[in-house]
């Protein structure tokens, strides 16, 4: 099964991550970092094939993060959620930075596993 | 359930990849006009500041239009005194009006909308393009506001009539709640809730957003955000959480339906407010709007919006 690591500094968002994945059969939720930087050293620590990350937190935000991972990490395929994704500017940055999708909140189940499933 | 850009719809239906997105986005890029001259425009700020005509923000605001290649959008802003992006640029001598009138029509020929960069590039036809677009747009037709009449002198009325509308659209459609009518008051201070949260907006619309909510419904919140799902032991900074989360999406929509509109808006993560027992009072050179919305089973949320007072009116309290 994929690992899923999902970075958002809401508990409520990151709860209901957690249980679409876990409910989900094809992946594993493997952790919850409230921001950026701790999406990076989460990501070295646990390995995980997909991070969901948001876009708009405190302290180091998604599309800075996103840059660093593209650095830092090739493998790993990253899918924004945000209620910021369809302002324009941010949807082509995070397409340029190596996002392969943008999922905007608020999402159902269906809106995630159909995301997932096609990376 | 989310207002969207074209290409995200395009990505979300699988009709275009990421690749084909960054292919087109590449050659809209390429057919942009290139106005470097504004960098001249930058060098006289000074002096037009000195004629109290134009902010660095309006600037700003300016040239943001312009990399997204909204040149019409850019050069038609009305700044301050009526003056636009245009008259700048031709009051400094950096254009001339012909210049100035070769760059729109230039512009208007080779400027390519990303639908049709999609087509050049090979990744949809045209025929898949025009069945798209109205696909699209009756995707997005229940996010094309209402708008909710605001009866006062506030600093862009039309763009906070059209906020208001879209903002109640949102909650009932996160509540999967009919709409219903809206009345709007004016307030000089809103009653104390079981909790209140806010978000403060800048940009193309200025203000605060702010959200009160009973305990009962401060519940419901998190039920409809979580689908059902029931709170144990650690609920309250769930509870909490909640709130805010929901606030953000409503505002992150209102940004997004704004971009779809060429314009340009910011927002401050959320926050929870402390009022006491006295309510929240509207502070000076702001108008406090309330707008109740009736969420059925006796519940009530309130949506306040606090909006910056036209000058005229600001010089006068």
């Amino acid at each position: 099964m994929k690992k899923v690591l999902v970075s958002d500094d809401s508990l409520i968002v990151a709860r209901k991550l957690e249980r679409i994945i876990g409910e989900s059969g094809d992946f594993v939720f493997v952790g919850h970092a409230k921001d950026g930087a701790e999406a990076i050293k989460m990501n070295h620590a646990h390995n995980p094939d997909i991070i969901c990350l948001d876009m708009n937190m405190p302290g180091m935000d998604g599309l800075t993060a996103l840059r660093s991972l593209g650095v830092l990490d090739k493998e790993v395929k990253v899918v924004m959620v945000s209620s910021l994704g369809s302002a324009e500017g941010r949807f082509e940055e995070a397409l340029k930075l190596g996002a392969l999708h943008i999922i905007s909140k608020p999402f159902t189940a269906d809106d995630v596993l159909r995301v997932l499933r096609q990376l | 359930m989310a207002v969207k850009l074209f290409g995200q719809f395009l990505l979300d239906q699988g009709l275009v990849t990421r690749e084909d997105l960054l292919l087109a986005i590449s050659l809209q890029e390429q057919r942009s006009p290139r106005l470097g001259d504004l960098s001249l425009a930058a060098a006289h700020l000074d002096e037009v500041k000195g004629r109290g005509r134009l902010t660095l923000r309006d600037l700003a605001v300016a040239i943001e239009h312009l990399q997204r290649a909204d040149v019409s959008g850019a050069l038609g802003m009305a700044f301050p005194a009526q003056l636009t992006l245009g008259d700048l640029l031709t009051d400094l001598e950096i254009m001339t009006r012909n210049q100035l009138n070769a760059v729109i029509s230039n512009h208007s020929t080779r400027y390519l909308d990303l639908g049709q960069a999609l087509v050049v590039v090979g990744a949809i036809s045209d025929d898949q393009l025009r069945a798209s677009r109205q696909e699209f747009n009756r995707d997005q037709a229940r996010y094309t506001a209402e708008r909710v009449a605001l009866p006062f002198d506030i600093v862009n009325r039309p763009g906070w009539e059209v906020a208001a509308g879209l903002t109640r659209q949102m909650i009932f459609e996160v509540f999967n709640r009919p709409s219903s009518p809206c009345t709007c008051r004016e307030i000089t201070s809103a009653d104390a809730n079981f909790m209140m949260a806010a978000m403060d907006l800048s940009g193309d619309l200025e203000g605060r957003y702010i959200i009160s909510v009973s305990q009962k419904l401060q519940q419901a919140v998190a039920r409809v955000m979580l689908e059902g799902e029931q709170l144990e032991g650690d609920a309250e900074e769930l509870l909490e959480d909640a709130v805010k989360e929901f606030l953000n999406v409503v505002c992150g929509n209102l940004v997004a339906k704004y971009s779809q509109l060429g314009k340009v808006v910011n927002i401050s993560p959320p926050v929870t407010l402390t009022t006491g027992n006295d309510g929240l009072r509207i502070p000076e050179g702001h108008v406090g709007l309330s707008f109740p919305v009736e969420l059925g089973d006796n519940e009530r949320m309130e949506l306040i919006l606090l909006v910056k007072c036209a000058a005229e009116k600001s010089t006068k309290t």
